[in-house]
Parts: C-alpha cells; structure tokens; sequence
C-alpha cells in the first residue's frame, strides 16, 4: 500500500512537467487557435479583429503567464474552455470518455481472444505449417498501418459484405466493430509472436522435461504450469496496450468517426486548442501511471517469485 | 503428443470460431432499405443503407466534411460566428434575399425593396411567411433578428453598418450609418438567416422559416432535422433528415458507398470515379473560390515586369484543369467566373510558351550557361513559390507551374508550408504566394480588391499599388447600381492582369454526390443553399 501512495505521489510532478512541455511545444508550433479558425474559414479579418480575438482567449499573454492562468483554473478544478467550441472542456473530455473505454474493453478482448491461442499453437507446432502460417499472417498484421487495415476492412465488412456500418452511429457493439477488430488485427500481430516466443522459452524449461517424464499430460503442464508463467509477460505488454489504446488512437478513430478521446486530441492539435490538449496530455499522463502500477501489482499477484524476492 | 495436439488445435480453432460467431452476431443489421442498389465496387453493398423510405416517411442521411466546430459550425445560430452556413444549408434558415447561380440577388423571405436615400431602405416582408414554429414573420420579427445579429456578431455589425431599423407591419426600414450599396448582398450572407427571437436559442438550435426544423444538434458529429410542417413555399418532400459530420474524404466516400449515406459533399476528386456509374449522380457548379498566384511587388526578380509577364504567360492553366484537378475547375481569367455577369470581358495574358520566352529573351533574361535556366546580369531566373498544403489543390498547381515554366527557362521553388501565413509576413522570403480565396461570396464583386488589391487591404501581401485601382475601388464604393458596379469591376480586373499583379489559374468545381434515387439536390454557385423542399428520394 505504501508503495501505491508513493506512486501516486509521483503523479503530482509528472503532471507538471508534462503539462509545462505540452504548453510550451504548442506555443512553438507557430500559430493558435484564432489564426487556424481564420484559415479554415477564409475570413479576411484586420488585425485589430485578429488581436481583439487573441486578447479575448488570452493567446496575447507571455507565455508563462497563460501557463500559470491555466495551472491556477485547474487547482480550483476548472480545466477552462475549449478555443474551438466554447464548450467547458472537462464535461467535453467525459463525454467522449465512454466511446473510448468501450473500444479499448473490445479490442483488448479481441486481442487476447486470437492472440493467446494462436500463440500457443504457433509455439507448440514450432517450425511445422501451422506455424509459418500463423508467423507469416503476424508478419502482414504488423506490416500494415491502420488506417490501411482500417480502409480494407470497410471495403471488405461494410461495402462488398455489408455486416458491419462504415461510420458508426452510437455507441453499439455493431459500430465498434471494425474500429475494435482494425485495433486487435495490428495489436494480435504482435502478441502472437510475444506469446509464442514467451511459451516456447517456458516449454524448453527443466520442468517441463521433469513432468513430462513424470507422465504428467502435456495439456496439464501447458495450461497449468506454461501459461501460467507466461502471463507475467503478457499481462506487461497488455498494460502497456491498454494504456495506448486508453489514450484513444486518433487515426482509427477519426476515420471511424468513433467519437472518443483520441479524435479529440487530434482535432484540438490541428487547432491549437490548448485546454483541450491539456487535458487529454493529463490523461494520458494519469493512465500510464495506473496502468503500470495495475500491472505490476498483477505480476506480484501471478509471479510467486516477485512476492518472495521483496518479502526476502 | 500427436493425438493430444489434435484435440488442442481443434479446441483452439473452435473457440476462434466461435468468437467469429459472436463478431458476426454484433453484426447483424438492423434495419435495411429494402432496396439495394449496387455499391461503386459493382455488389450490393447499399444493403446496408440507410433506411430512405420506411413506413411512408422518407429519409435521407448527408454526410459532409465541413459541418464541424474547426470551421465555426459549431452549431446551427446563425448569430454565432460561421454557425450561418449550417444552418442555411440545411434548409433550417433563409435570408431576405438570395443569390441566383449568376451571382445576382433575387427576393427570398422578401418580396422587394424600395431604396429611399443613400442609406434609408424599405424592405418588404413577404405575406404568409412563417417560422417552423408556425409564428408568421412580420417587420417586427426580422427587426428583433437583425437587432440582436449586429449586437452580437462582429463581422455582421460591420459589413451591414446599421444604425437604425423601424417596422411597420411587413415593412422593415433600415437605415444604415453610412451609405452601404452592399447592404442587400450582406442580409443574404448565411448570417442574415431571419430565426424567432422569441423562441431563443436551445443547445444552438434556433427556429428557422426554411423547409426543416432541427431536432437534435451534437457538435462534430450530428444535427438531425424533420419536415418544417409549416413551411410558407409548398410541400416539403422529405420527412427526416440527418446530416452526418464525417471529417475523413475517403470515409465519406466508402459511407456513400455502403448506402449509409444518401449523398456527400467535400468528398475528395480522386474519389469521383468511383461513383461515375448509373447508381449515382453529380451536381456540379463552378464557385467563385479561386485558385491564384500573387506576386511580390516588392520581390527583387518580379520588379520587372517581362518576369511578372513570363510567368503570367507560361502557367500552363489548362493542364493543370484538365490533368491535375481531373477537370474539375474551371480555367480562370480574371477574379470571378465567367458564369458571373462581372466575369466576363476580361482579358488575361493566353498560356503562351514561345511568347514567355521571347518577352524573357527581349528583357536580356537569356541561358547563358547551358542549363536551362535564365540569367541576367549573373542572376538565375529562380522564383520562390509559396503554398500551403490544407487545400489539395494548392500544392497540385506548384508543381504544375514548376513543370509548365521551366519549360521557358524559368526555375521555381516550390515551399508548401502549414505556417504558410508566418511566412507570407516578410516578403524577403517569397516571390509568388499562391492560395485559394473565395473571391465574390455575397455577390459583390469590390470584397475581392477591397481584400487584396488596394493599399490598405489585408492580403495585399506583396505590396501591389495602383493609383487607378485606389480610383475605381472609390468610385465601386459609392455605385448603388449593380450593372454600374459590374462595370467598375470589370475595369479593375483588367488593370491587375494588365500590371501582372495576379495569375487566377482555376475556379473551384463543388461538386454533391448523390445516390441517383435522390433528386432535388443542387450545387449552388454561392455554395449556401444544399437542401431545399424539392429535396426527395424516390421509392423503390
């Protein structure tokens, strides 16, 4: 518990300096809110209009001064109000906040759902077809960018199958299909290959040699003793996943129109919309720390070893 | 080991099945058409179209790439920044006047006007005209609008110049501060959108008197309308409408193709082939956004005048037209399209190859060395080419006009920069900037020089003065009369291409896609009016 505490403890300087390094990187990109809103609307405005629109978010300020304003609302729980919608940006960032978690519970299921018992074959039938099939269609999976999965999916699943809807309307297992599978096709690439290599290390363990020549089932020594010590792993490189995918994934989301965090993000970076980038940098920041603190306290639970090696 | 590996791959292949089972189940539709039609790709892909016709309701699904809060449509209050365009588009809101595809005004909510002075104006109010709440609109009610529009939105107040207003009954007299010839074009501006006071404004839902009424409004990514029952101009077709905001053009594009959409605007040029076939249709217009190169006054090279010449001779604008933007634009001549009574009777300088270079040659810009490129006086003949990426053509027509003028001897450097706007504010550092303006959206043809070629304009960014220009803006801006405005504009497109100040290479070509069972949906020249009461969807 003491460690808990002084992990979350940390949270409070890590905070603020990424929330300093994303407010000062975006004051460096070269123009803000106001000059961007002009641009995508054509508007020929004076610079009186320009600099009365500039005073009026605060964009006139140094620097360090419209920091510490942020800095300051955000203390008294004020996360200030977005520069594009005018819209208050905490209640904005919750309201995507479900489309969000959902995607990520799907794809995160889905990944394990194709990657655990693909792993484990491609493992246990080590150099024979079935594995270089699995091992090939991995090397594809991790080949392709998503937006290109992304695109051959709705061509495939929504134009000449039409299953699955191209956009999705609601937040309904039926629209967040072809986001959460585009997800789980590049993430179970990967896993697959995690997951073999990480059974096939076990598999060559002394203990394995040992049961085996107990006469113990080659199932029971997999499921019960292989995959066990395997977890440890994989639940590492699924917290790291999770936290990724927590943060939204812009490209799969803004092509989807999937309404969650991560097209927020990339819309307010395109505008220059700091308190929403703000926010969205504070979350990511919070779930990184979560997530990894989640995971490790799983591995204590799975790995005995751990447990003993702190306890001795 | 063999036999127990086979009941392993059989357990782990059923149990990948079986999660396929329970995908697919996800997937089953909800509802269907019941009248496919086959998808660009030649299948039946529109199976899983939107709903059109069900249980005798109609209705049609819109997907567009620029309903969105990144261009000031954050939602449909036409008194709030660019929230206009949203809500006259979708047939939510209508002006006192309106822009025919020629530009000119014609009568709307209106029913005349009578100009009294040089800034007292009598407008007529239409009988029988009615919100979508069934409250009829009189003088009072456009009054207590515009009263409250100039209050609040800034541009409004400036382009109007309203100082006073008074009604009587369905007359509205406006008074204005000073004289305004453009007054009636800027109450046709999407801003102008005559909406009930009285019943407020709920979550950026206003109440309109066009053929729909909104229903339900999210920001970014939906607004959803039903049939205005009371609409004043006849019966409107369509029952319910959804005008989906989808930011992606290929998502467009493949949503159009699925059926989930009736129709598209903003969809991207490399899209339309897809949908050249019988299942859908184009309506095409050409706007008055126009793709043009401004020179650098001030720019050492295009101080002459044979260079300003060369290159507005050797800018290969029909190529560019018919290669690069696959024919969709028009090649330019002046400021305004043809289509626009001002347009026309302008002469720009023809495309030209041997001419440019005789003009360079005669101007002691010769290839000395051999390379290709001129010199004179041991100077290279390079222009630097500013652009900038965010509009698809932009980027298209440099390397267009790097490949057409080096053929005369001309080298260009092409920098397309996102901060494009940071640059353009020295003018050490360019000698062409090239961009895309909209250059005559209210119908009135002096918003374009008063923009961009007088000595006080704002995008007059490479420092062009002409004492005749200054003149003609002067005497525009004192001419009540349309055709003697026409006229001045005329004038003062033919002085700028005449100083070689601008190359306007194109006009924009808007394009909506639509699903051929959907008629009544038009391309506009102002690119205001989208979804009207003839707007329906025939029944299978």
């Amino acid at each position: 518990m003491r460690d808990v505490g002084k992990r979350l403890l940390q949270l409070i300087p890590i905070l603020f300096v990424i929330t300093f390094l994303s407010f000062a990187m975006m004051h460096l990109a070269g123009s803000d809110a106001v000059e961007q809103k002009m641009l995508n609307t054509g508007e020929t405005a004076s610079a009186e209009t320009v600099d009365r629109a500039r005073a009026e978010l605060g964009l006139n300020l140094p620097f360090p001064i419209q920091y510490g304003r942020w800095l300051k609302g955000l203390v008294h729980g004020d996360m200030g109000v977005s520069y594009v919608s005018g819209k208050a940006v905490m209640p904005l960032f919750f309201s995507k906040l479900p489309a969000t978690l959902l995607l990520t519970l799907l794809s995160v299921l889905l990944t394990v759902f194709i990657s655990v018992p693909l792993g484990i074959l491609s493992a246990v039938y080590q150099n024979r077809g079935i594995d270089l099939l699995i091992r090939i269609l991995s090397f594809i999976g991790n080949s392709m960018p998503n937006f290109f999965t992304a695109l051959v999916l709705m061509y495939l699943l929504a134009i000449i199958h039409p299953i699955f809807p191209v956009i999705s309307g609601d937040l309904s297992l039926r629209s967040a299909a072809l986001p959460s599978i585009t997800l789980a096709i590049a993430m179970s690439a990967k896993y697959i290959r995690q997951m073999r290599a990480v059974v096939l290390k076990e598999l060559h363990q002394p203990y394995v040699t040992g049961a085996t020549a107990r006469g113990v089932r080659f199932s029971t020594i997999l499921f019960h003793s292989v995959l066990k010590a395997s977890l440890v792993t994989i639940f590492t490189l699924l917290a790291m996943s999770i936290g990724s995918l927590l943060g939204g994934t812009a490209i799969v989301e803004s092509i989807f129109m999937w309404d969650g965090v991560g097209k927020m993000a990339a819309d307010a970076i395109r505008m220059r919309d700091y308190p929403v980038i703000q926010a969205y940098v504070m979350w990511m920041a919070v779930i990184y720390v979560l997530v990894n603190l989640a995971a490790d306290l799983l591995n204590r639970l799975l790995d005995p070893r751990i447990r003993l090696g702190e306890e001795a | 080991m063999n036999k127990w590996n086979k009941k392993m791959v059989k357990k782990l292949l059923a149990a990948l099945l079986a999660g396929g089972l329970v995908l697919t189940g996800c997937g089953s539709q909800e509802s269907s058409s019941g009248n496919p039609i086959p998808s660009a790709a030649g299948t039946s892909g529109a199976e899983a179209a939107s709903p059109t016709v069900q249980k005798g309701e109609k209705t049609f699904v819109f997907g567009d790439t620029t309903f969105n809060s990144e261009n000031e449509e954050a939602n449909i209050n036409p008194h709030d920044t660019y929230c206009g365009w949203a809500a006259i588009r979708y047939g939510v809101g209508e002006t006192l006047f309106r822009f025919t595809d020629q530009m000119e005004l014609e009568p709307w909510i209106a029913s005349g006007y009578d100009q009294v002075d040089d800034k007292t104006w009598k407008i007529q109010i239409k009988d029988g005209v009615t919100f979508s709440n069934g409250k009829a609109v009189d003088a009072a009610a456009v009054k207590a609008c515009l009263e409250d529009l100039v209050s609040v939105h800034e541009r409004a107040a400036g382009d109007l110049k309203i100082s006073s207003m008074e009604a009587d009954g369905q007359t509205l007299t406006v008074k204005t501060a000073e004289q305004n010839p453009t007054l009636l074009n800027y109450l046709s501006d999407p801003y102008g959108c005559i909406i009930d006071m009285e019943a407020g404004n709920q979550n950026g839902i206003v109440i309109g008197t066009g053929p729909f009424a909104a229903e339900d409004l999210v920001t970014d990514d939906h607004l959803t309308l039903k049939k205005n029952k009371h609409y004043w101009n006849g019966e409107v077709k369509v029952d319910h409408v959804k005008v989906r905001t989808i930011s992606d053009g290929d998502t467009l594009a493949l949503a159009l193709q699925s059926g989930e959409i009736d129709a598209a605007y903003g969809m991207a040029y490399a899209s339309y082939p897809l949908f050249k076939n019988d299942y859908y249709a184009f309506s095409t217009i050409t706007t008055s956004r126009a793709f043009y190169a401004q020179m650098n006054e001030q720019s050492g090279i295009l101080k002459d005048d044979a260079v300003r010449k060369a290159l507005a001779m050797g800018i290969g604008k029909e190529d560019f037209v018919r290669t690069l933007l696959r024919g969709y634009g028009e090649v330019a001549n002046g400021a305004f399209p043809e289509s626009f009574s001002f347009g026309r009777d302008v002469k720009a300088e023809p495309y030209d190859p041997e001419g440019a270079a005789k003009v360079l040659e005669e101007d002691g810009w010769i290839d000395t060395d051999g390379d290709g490129i001129r010199e004179k006086d041991g100077q290279r003949l390079v222009i630097r080419w500013l652009t900038y990426p965010s509009r698809q053509e932009l980027p298209l027509l440099a390397e267009a006009s790097q490949a057409s003028l080096k053929k005369i001897g001309i080298e260009v450097k092409v920098n397309v920069a996102a901060d494009h706007n940071t640059l353009v504010a020295d003018p050490s550092v360019w000698d062409v900037y090239a961009a895309a303006f909209v250059t005559c959206p209210t119908g009135d043809p002096l918003y374009f020089f008063s923009t961009h070629c007088l000595d006080s304009s704002a995008k007059n960014r490479g420092g062009y003065h002409s004492d005749r220009i200054e003149e003609l803006a002067r005497q525009m801006d004192a001419a009540f009369d349309p055709k003697e405005r026409g006229t001045i504009a005329r004038q003062m497109q033919q002085q700028i291409l005449d100083d070689h100040a601008f190359v306007f290479c194109s006009f924009l070509k808007m394009s909506i896609v639509r699903k051929a069972s959907v008629t009544g949906l038009d391309a506009h020249a102002c690119d205001y009016y989208e979804l009207t009461k003839d707007l329906d969807i025939e029944a299978a």
